[in-house]
């Protein structure tokens, strides 16, 4: 895996930036950056700073230390710092070479783009201009999607195995589009996954793990499949399993799918006795591009303490926090705890299990936008459902 | 003194910590720490206390800590801490301090029994009718070390404690940790939401307390503030 990060941080100036000022300030950090083989990004607006720094972790790691002295700057917040698959700013060789400081003063000074980001949109690549919504919507952190490598070739299912799998569309009600299908492990009459589980013996659930998600991203792009996918990590040994991630990779990469189309679904009622050797088994995970999500979030040990380690990409909410929502108080708030803590720190959430009219109304009001459940589509074996988009009231 | 050296035979004394209400400029309540009759660590006491018979001895210390506090004119409340797994092997910890404060002239809505977190996951629904049942006599409940890392929020939606005291580990360094800030913010528009109250523990710093002021939280526990003192009731310095 080769080594490389993203440290994205946020910081409120001491004295006031004028366009000059940030040219220079950028001129001189272009030049730096430049020889350490570091790209990203800075914005300046009403006196705070938001940059974002890609490269070499412990090259990262030693700049980060020295700007976070720079007196110029004080309340040096780290949003996110964690491995990365790819660039996203290496088409803008070194941040912003070859703008004029006319442009710079646009994209540093701020005034324009915040009130209008339509003089962005002539700079900017997709990607950055993502990251710099998410900022201006006060969101900490981009979900950079990488581009989707095109590749068409296919493989037939590699060993004839004596399970399949259903699958369960993940929608974005909002956008009234399917994110991914969840691929649900079945028995081959379709018998549900305990039984089928229950088959694997401890030892060696980890390979049948591995082993099993090749089988569902085959079956998923035989059904052509089109959007992303969730794997759930099934294996009570988490930590092998997710060690087993190159495999995975390698399968992906056989049959043309994506690392970053690629969700990892974790439930563990395993209690962590390692949080941090966890954590950063994930963020080598993440590293690869994939995504990973924590399944029901907080029925089991997978409360708070995992989120101040490591920040997932999304959060599937717990069935039992979902059921009668729209008339439960403290499930109500709860939610909203929840959702204040994934939007700042840019962490999709999900609403599993969503199964009445009445559960949706309320969710959607509350702005959650990802959705699974009887309402929009059962799990269909061996296909991939088509979605029926409720209205709401 | 006569009456303390009652409490040195018994192996153990008590500190007490201040929680404070930064707003209003005054102690909401003192937390008792089990100590050694000499001050020495909670867990050395403790560890001569376990046995069939800790959760009396358990009890016991509570009646301690109360007579204690009302020697040393406790003008507020009292924390108190408190295991859960009593509850379940038939023997009532709340019934049992509620009375031994009544006898100390402490009406129930002046104790505070903290629990963590950890002790919460387990079998919650029964624990939390036994928990509940106590409700109407006055006596408050809390959720101490909460964000340690098991239950979480999801905890709430089963009890709603009238305090969370948020764990050390999430209130160390925040003005400049993202992620334990988004963390924090959830946890306190939750509490919000449901009226329970938020305590800051393990505050050290001014950067600390500045940013749970901000975010709305008022009360504080931890060194910045006061250290536990043993047998007193120290006062807390109070930032301007």
């Amino acid at each position: 895996m080769a080594s490389l990060g993203h440290l994205i941080y946020y910081s409120r100036a001491t004295e006031s930036f004028n366009d000059e000022a940030l040219a220079e300030l950028l001129r001189l950090a272009r030049e730096n950056n430049e020889r350490l083989g570091v790209t990203g990004m800075l914005l300046y607006t009403s006196g705070s700073f938001f940059q974002v720094l890609e490269g070499e972790p412990d090259t990262l790691q030693r700049l980060f230390d020295g700007i976070a002295k720079d007196p110029r700057h004080t309340a040096v917040t780290t949003i996110i710092s964690e491995p990365i698959a790819q660039r996203a700013f290496s088409e803008w060789t070194m941040g912003h070479a070859g703008m004029s400081a006319q442009e710079v003063g646009y994209l540093v000074g701020g005034n324009d783009f915040f009130a209008e980001a339509s003089c962005f949109e002539d700079l900017n690549p997709g990607r950055a201009q993502k990251l710099l919504a998410a900022f201006k919507d006060g969101r900490w952190r981009a979900r950079l999607s990488g581009a989707a490598k095109a590749n068409t070739l296919r493989t037939a299912v590699p060993t004839l195995p004596r399970y399949s799998f259903a699958f369960q569309p993940i929608v974005n009600a909002r956008l009234k589009t399917t994110v991914a299908y969840e691929a649900l492990i079945r028995g081959l009459a379709e018998e549900p996954a305990w039984q089928v589980l229950q088959q694997v013996s401890t030892a060696e659930s980890y390979r049948f793990d591995s082993a099993s998600r090749a089988v569902a991203m085959a079956l998923a792009m035989r059904l052509n499949l089109s959007s992303g996918i969730h794997l759930n990590v099934l294996s009570q040994s988490v930590d092998k399993s997710l060690r087993a991630i190159d495999s995975t990779l390698e399968a992906a990469a056989r049959i043309g799918l994506a690392a970053d189309r690629i969700t990892l679904e974790l439930d563990h009622d395993e209690r962590i006795v390692d949080l941090p050797g966890f954590a950063a088994l994930i963020r080598s995970v993440r590293g690869s591009g994939v995504r990973v999500a924590i399944d029901n979030f907080g029925a089991g040990h997978s409360g708070l303490g995992l989120l101040d380690q490591f920040q997932p990409d999304a959060i599937a909410l717990n069935m039992n926090l979902i059921r009668g929502i729209e008339s439960n108080g403290p499930r109500q708030a709860i939610l909203g705890g929840i959702q204040q803590t994934c939007e700042d720190l840019g962490v999709d959430l999900i609403a599993k299990g969503v199964e009445t009219r009445a559960e949706y109304n309320w969710l959607m009001l509350e702005g959650v936008d990802l959705y699974q459940g009887y309402l929009f589509a059962s799990a269909g074996f061996e296909h991939l459902p088509t979605v029926v988009f409720p209205g709401h009231d | 003194m006569a009456e303390t050296n009652a409490l040195e035979d018994m192996g153990y004394s008590f500190a007490y910590q201040p929680i404070l209400n930064a707003r209003l400029g005054s102690v909401a309540c003192y937390e008792a720490l089990l100590r050694g009759a000499n001050n020495e660590s909670a867990q050395r006491v403790l560890a001569e206390m376990m046995g069939p018979r800790f959760h009396h001895q358990d009890a016991n210390c509570r009646h301690d800590a109360i007579a204690l506090a009302a020697r040393l004119g406790l003008p507020c409340d009292l924390s108190l801490n408190l295991s859960p797994n009593a509850l379940k092997q038939g023997f009532d910890p709340i019934a049992n301090a509620i009375e031994a404060a009544g006898l100390h002239g402490f009406a129930p809505n002046r104790l505070v029994l903290e629990m963590t977190e950890h002790d919460m996951i387990t079998d919650h629904r029964s624990l939390v009718q036994q928990l509940n049942a106590h409700r109407g006599s006055g006596v408050k409940f809390a959720i101490d070390d909460f964000g340690a890392g098991y239950a979480g929020l999801t905890l709430l939606a089963e009890f709603q404690p009238d305090i969370v005291k948020i764990d050390i580990s999430l209130v160390r360094d925040i003005e400049s940790k993202g992620p334990r800030q988004a963390i924090v913010r959830g946890v306190v528009r939750t509490c919000l939401d449901l009226g329970i109250d938020v305590v800051a523990e393990g505050v050290e710093t001014d950067e600390e307390y500045w940013w749970f002021r901000d975010e709305g939280v008022e009360l504080f526990q931890g060194f910045l503030f006061a250290r536990p003192a043993f047998e007193q009731l120290p006062p807390a310095f109070f930032k301007a």
